[in-house]
């Protein structure tokens, strides 16, 4: 058999690549059918882990202060802050503090019956009473509580309640502490 | 078999070759004929370029529908309680998709599927907002790029479309960007622990997600699709200076990127249209970040930046200055050795293992020494922290960029690189007038200046005619 001959019938050598590509082209409804259900999944993920925190966790109330940005994608929404959202002075400066390090925050009730604010502030899991979970950022801390999407131009009615001291909001929080914004009340 | 495209330029030198090679008796008529019914008629020309025309017309509809979709999300009708909203945006996700499905298996339908499936890709990203946004979900906001980009990633690589590509391709743009230039830490729950200690969030799956669908464009013959993934790679690796904290002074890096990029072009084979992207991309890098390390002022205000970040670190920030030069070396001697690691691979017969490395050093002389330069620069600013040296040497580079072009230009026989290297050139000498002598000649000064460029650039252009009738004539 000559070179040529030779180079005729041997089979080309196909590469990883070729075989993927091929492979995914051969089971290209099996591909896009996985890729919805991929989006429904995530999706459902979503909404089921958020709803089920906010089903299972015990409500609180606590004081919020706050300003009206808008995002582009999920349009208006109120920006919170809390009075435990700023690091207590004592932790400032020291250097084993480091951003994104995990905080807990106990919850102590106030004396009205209904409100509920911090007590001590620990890097450790409080082992009795509600407590709340969050991150340090730069000499403040995040619970993932701090947005409330609210209609386009709804947010004043917000604004001016918490310039009166008079916006609360109702958080949900599960037993490890992870917090969940349920919603925003006007008034003492 | 499909008729193979052809436009009409092309067609119409076909026929003149097809006429010369009957005229010789290459070829008789019968055969010329078979020759051209390989090829589109011109009526089916004009139908094809025409249905691409109304396809893109529809894909802009579509974004824009789709970008209604994002806007009426946003409002966030409070009248509707939060199950409606979820009813609503399950449901009309999913039929979406359905009806890309049934377009596309039912109806043979396949660039409607296209554009349905586009549109369920786009309805998918509109959900994850309004999820975050009816569950006020205070999350680090470039997750809801990097879950989106995964939800597409399937879509692009199993449809045979570019559009789907140029989404997947947009969406993990945004989500690099956001996700390097927020500097939030929250974002390391994508390894599935807390971050390496010490290692800064870079965005490091990127490639992972960029990797199948570059893959797809070599394998499907798409040089634009792999120019766009090209883009979206050197995106993410000129990002890299932000990550690791070298803002005072990341030109240099940048630069040695588009020289490499150059030098990644040639592990194409000769005359790949593959090649392209990555020459266009490392030009535009390197040679446009030589232009403000030409300007002394600029050298200055950014070695006087560098500083103050150098000495407000602690005792070990020492050693922050000499992390660029050793990772542009260190990118420079993976991507130098895997070319040439390609190059030796190809020329299997050939036993001197010289003669490629030389005829590669001496086609890319330019982006070798560009990275060197760039080496040896940064390691400059780390020890010297002098200006005017780099000033010098960025001036002389982008004369040398432009020398270079205009030989690629004129030894491969191509107009753009000549172009290119007559016009950088014109831009160094716009660029040093004013800045060196723009306060003495006034405006008279400047309208000779442009009466030069002009009269270089008519110059230039009838020595291209020339050499263009002359090639012809032979």
């Amino acid at each position: 058999m000559t070179d040529a001959q030779a180079l005729q019938t041997r089979p080309v050598p196909r590469s990883f690549a070729d075989r993927l590509v091929t492979a995914v082209k051969g089971w290209e409804k099996g591909v896009l059918l996985a890729g919805i259900g991929f989006q429904l999944v995530v999706l459902l993920g979503m909404t089921s882990w958020r709803a089920l925190a906010l089903e299972r966790g015990n409500v609180y109330y606590v004081r919020v202060q706050p300003v009206d940005p808008r995002d582009l994608f999920r349009g208006d929404y109120v920006i919170l802050s809390y009075a435990f959202s700023r690091l207590p002075t004592e932790f400032w400066g020291n250097p084993q503090i480091q951003n994104g390090q995990t905080i807990y925050v106990e919850l102590v009730p106030e004396g009205d019956g209904k409100h509920w604010r911090a007590g001590n502030y620990s890097f450790v899991p409080p082992r009795n009473g509600p407590f709340l979970r969050g991150r340090i950022a730069h000499n403040r801390i995040e619970y993932g509580i701090e947005s409330f999407f609210v209609q386009e131009g709804k947010g004043r009615r917000y604004e001016e309640a918490a310039r009166r001291g008079q916006l609360t909001a109702e958080i949900s929080v599960t037993p490890d502490g992870q917090a969940f914004l349920r919603d925003l009340h006007v008034g003492r | 078999m499909d008729k193979r495209p052809l436009s009409q330029r092309q067609r119409f030198w076909l026929l003149g070759e097809i006429k010369v090679w009957k005229d010789q008796g290459l070829v008789g008529v019968e055969q010329a004929e078979e020759i051209l019914s390989l090829y589109e008629m011109p009526n089916e020309s004009a139908a094809r370029q025409q249905s691409w025309a109304i396809f893109a017309l529809r894909a802009i509809a579509v974004l824009f529908v789709g970008l209604a979709v994002f806007l009426v999300i946003g409002y966030n009708w409070e009248e509707l309680p939060k199950e409606i909203k979820l009813m609503i945006l399950f449901g009309t996700l999913l039929s979406v998709q359905v009806a890309a499905f049934y377009l596309r298996y039912r109806r043979n339908a396949r660039l409607a599927s296209e554009l349905t499936f586009f549109f369920g890709c786009l309805l998918y990203g509109a959900s994850i907002w309004l999820i975050a946004q009816i569950f006020h979900l205070n999350a680090h906001y470039p997750d809801g790029f990097w879950i989106w980009a995964l939800g597409v990633l399937p879509f692009a690589l199993a449809l045979d479309t570019l559009l789907l590509h140029a989404l997947l391709i947009a969406i993990l743009a945004i989500w690099v960007g956001t996700e390097i230039l927020d500097t939030s830490p929250f974002a390391r729950w994508f390894f599935g622990f807390r971050g390496w200690p010490g290692l800064p969030n870079g965005a490091y799956t990127l490639p992972l997600l960029a990797a199948p669908g570059l893959l797809w464009s070599y394998r499907k013959g798409a040089p634009f699709t792999v120019g766009l993934y090209v883009a979206l790679l050197a995106w993410w690796i000129v990002l890299q200076p932000h990550v690791w904290d070298w803002e005072g002074n990341p030109a240099l890096f940048i630069a040695s990127v588009g020289g490499l990029l150059m030098v990644l072009a040639e592990v194409h084979p000769s005359g790949s249209p593959f090649a392209i992207p990555y020459r266009f991309w490392g030009v535009l890098l390197a040679l446009g970040t030589l232009i403000p390390l030409s300007f002394y002022d600029v050298n200055e205000s950014m070695l006087r930046n560098d500083r103050l970040d150098w000495l407000s670190g602690g005792p070990t920030s020492v050693l922050v200055p000499f992390l660029q030069p050793l990772a542009i070396l260190a990118v420079s001697v993976l991507v130098v050795g895997s070319t040439l690691f390609v190059i030796l691979r190809r020329k299997e017969g050939d036993l001197r293992l010289t003669r490629p490395i030389r005829a590669f050093v001496s086609r890319q002389w330019l982006p070798l020494g560009l990275v060197l330069l760039m080496t040896l620069l940064s390691l400059w600013v780390a020890l010297v922290r002098e200006p005017l040296l780099l000033t010098i040497l960025a001036n002389i580079a982008m004369l040398a960029s432009a020398f270079w072009l205009i030989t690629v230009g004129l030894r491969e026989e191509r107009g753009r690189p000549f172009a290119a290297g007559v016009l950088y050139f014109l831009l160094w000498a716009v660029l040093r007038y004013f800045d060196l002598f723009g306060s003495f000649g006034g405006m008279l000064g400047g309208a000779f200046m442009f009466f030069l460029c002009g009269a270089t650039l008519f110059v230039v252009s009838l020595y291209w005619r020339q050499r263009k009738q002359r090639r012809i004539a032979l």
